[in-house]
């Protein structure tokens, strides 16, 4: 195995592959940028150039584009706090407030060192896990996977701060929206009356740039000013960011840790990850005081997790040909046009590629921070630039953005109702995340449930990955309660800003 | 005054808001009866927790009437509570429906530059040798992007 690892290198280290991996890292740096447009997006428009590309090159432009993209997408998390991709919403909650302090370099300097540290431990951890994969994919059934779901779920209690009620029936609002459409257990379109475009369900990007990027601009603009609200220059705050990071070391080794895990498990996808561990990293802290007000271990958590995962999902698409997420769906038809079966056999037949693959994973990281990481200083400036010269930028891309999704008209009608909606809920104190949580949960709860019931009837509530994966949930919801109770009772305190 | 009238209407806004989840949750009850037992059963579990949480809720709030709410964590930023302010986030929502039109009626990067001319020289007096630049910049990104990501715009509809 460790001479297919050495060989895999001198394979990826031709120059024509590094270029085509660079050249996946730019395409990713770029899509991850713009608000909106994710890996797929990219994966999709390399694709037509992959016919007759050599199949090592190709596949390094497909993982570089994978891995740049979810450190790239904390741009605009940070700095506008919009969510660059699906997988960079949690990173709004604290990088936006350290933004707007004046602290964006430092925001983006952690989010990309840890990323990279994140992303680097996701491809020791599938290289680690291709001798035992087989079991430990098999060892997770619908029970567990709808446990899971509501794993996931758990973490409102963490994110609607003390406001539970609030918190509860946003998440429940979320999950009556995810019904709109088909219902994947049955030949039935709900909600949708004679509307075409509603029979798909609400695209999940129109919901979160609705919810989160429109309230941000229409009261940065109504507020005027900057982004930032105070601080004159960025000093060496990036630095600072780094030190971070590397002061947090073990935060980040365990959120990578559960970036993989989760990552592992098919379907569950990059915006659940993001969300499931910043819940955990405010649960598990000591001073929860900062959280959403500009605190570093709010945007290392979640963003280690998010680029640790792409190793998690790499595992089941490739040892078991089973995309570990939509991206990889694409991955996966790529590896077909080069005549590749992804599989258990792929460890006998193709085991150059498979750490071509890993190798690329950990380069493309390694590249991809690196960039980030001199942008970040440059981008960052633009925090203290009038936001009204920014907005028109913004507006037409998240516009545009929202419109590639189906291109649709109707896709710019329900941006434009999901911007109200989240503005008025921000008005009125009623906590936005646990609203996307629901919705981003609620077809696969409603999958994996009813296949659960099918299956085994009731019996599936004693299987023993159910009772863990129930303990740990209600650890989680009774902790959030313990923090409810203690920013209830602790005197409010305030940070100078 | 005009901040507290400010604050009451945010806090009188979000029981009209519960009363608003809670008929809409009652309308996914009764619609969901209608399908199969696959495709209801879901459905009808979140609609029933859903008006149990909203009933909750304005419970709390005509317990809770007069108290002041505490911050949340999962908040962005205390932004101000004052009508204009309300007023002028309403309005930058026209501005966004202006945008989506102008784009199906012209075209996304035609539209761009129209937007963004209008928003800074109308809505913030910005000097046309500042805005003109700025607007021709984001017609030069839009045009840009469609080209280098092969993004499929909208055809437009006046010409």
């Amino acid at each position: 195995m460790f001479d297919s690892m050495i060989d895999a290198l001198w394979i990826l280290l031709d120059p024509f592959r590094l270029a085509m991996l660079f050249a996946g890292v730019t395409i990713g740096i770029v899509v991850g940028i713009l608000p909106g447009l994710g890996g797929l997006m990219g994966m999709a428009l390399v694709l037509p150039f992959l016919f007759g590309m050599d199949p090592y090159a190709g596949i390094a432009l497909l993982i570089g584009i994978a891995a740049a993209v979810p450190s790239a997408d904390t741009f605009p998390s940070v700095l506008m706090g919009i969510p660059g991709s699906s997988g960079s919403q949690a990173t709004v909650m604290d990088g936006y407030p350290m933004a707007r302090k004046g602290e964006a370099a430092r925001a983006l300097g952690a989010a990309f060192a840890a990323s990279m540290i994140g992303g680097l431990l996701g491809a020791l951890a599938l290289t680690a896990i291709v001798p035992f994969a087989r079991p430990l994919i098999l060892a997770f059934g619908s029970p567990e996977l709808f446990m899971l779901t509501l794993l996931g779920l758990s973490m409102v209690g963490v994110l609607s701060g003390n406001r539970p009620i609030k918190g509860i029936l946003a998440a429940l609002m979320g999950l009556a929206l995810g019904t709109i459409g088909g219902a994947p257990v049955a030949a039935e379109y709900r909600f949708a009356g004679d509307f075409l475009y509603l029979y798909d369900g609400l695209s999940l990007v129109i919901v979160a740039l609705g919810l989160f990027a429109l309230p941000e601009i229409v009261d940065l603009l109504a507020r005027g000013g900057s982004i930032a609200e105070k601080g004159s220059g960025l000093g060496s705050g990036w630095m600072q960011g780094v030190r971070d990071t590397v002061r947090h070391k073990w935060l980040v080794l365990r959120h990578s840790v559960i970036g993989v895990i989760i990552g592992f498990i098919p379907g569950m996808g990059s915006s659940i990850i993001d969300w499931v561990n910043y819940g955990i990293v405010v649960q598990t802290s000591k001073d929860k005081s900062q959280f959403g007000k500009g605190d570093v271990r709010g945007v290392i958590a979640p963003e280690s997790a998010n680029n640790a995962k792409e190793g998690g999902v790499l595992m089941p698409t490739l040892l078991f040909g089973v995309p570990g997420s939509s991206a990889m769906a694409l991955f996966l038809g790529a590896m077909m046009i080069f005549g590749i079966e992804p599989g258990p056999q792929l460890l006998s037949r193709h085991l150059d590629m498979v750490f071509v693959i890993i190798w690329s994973l950990a380069l493309a990281n390694i590249f991809g921070t690196l960039f980030c990481l001199l942008l970040s200083k440059p981008i960052a400036k633009l925090t203290f630039v009038p936001f009204h010269f920014l907005a028109p930028f913004i507006i037409v891309i998240v516009v545009l953005g929202a419109w590639q999704e189906t291109r649709h008209w109707a896709d710019l009608a329900f941006l434009l109702t999901f911007g109200l909606l989240g503005w008025l809920m921000k008005r009125i104190g009623m906590p936005r995340p646990p609203l996307l949580i629901g919705f981003i949960l609620s077809g696969l709860a409603e999958r994996y449930l009813w296949m659960s019931y099918n299956l085994y009837d009731w019996e599936w509530l004693y299987r023993p990955g159910v009772l863990i994966i129930a303990a740990i949930s209600i650890v989680l919801l009774l902790a959030g309660a313990r923090i409810k109770r203690s920013a209830q009772q602790a005197p409010h305190t305030e940070v100078a800003r | 005054m005009i901040r507290r009238f400010g604050r009451s209407l945010a806090k009188h806004l979000q029981t009209p808001f519960i009363v608003i989840t809670l008929v809409l949750m009652t309308y996914v009850l009764w619609r969901s009866q209608d399908f199969v037992m696959g495709a209801g059963l879901f459905p009808q579990v979140v609609a029933a927790a859903g008006i149990f949480m909203a009933v909750l809720e304005l419970g709390r709030q005509w317990r809770g009437r007069g108290a002041r709410e505490q911050d949340d964590l999962s908040d962005l930023g205390n932004e101000d509570d004052s009508p204009a302010f309300y007023l002028r986030g309403l309005s930058f929502f026209a501005w966004l429906a202006l945008f989506m039109a102008l784009m199906l009626l012209i075209g996304p990067v035609p539209a761009a530059g129209l937007f963004c001319l209008l928003l800074l020289m109308v809505q913030f007096a910005t000097p046309a040798k500042t805005a003109v630049p700025v607007a021709l910049s984001l017609m030069l990104l839009v045009y840009f992007l469609g080209w280098a990501l092969r993004l499929r715009w909208p055809d437009p509809i006046l010409f």
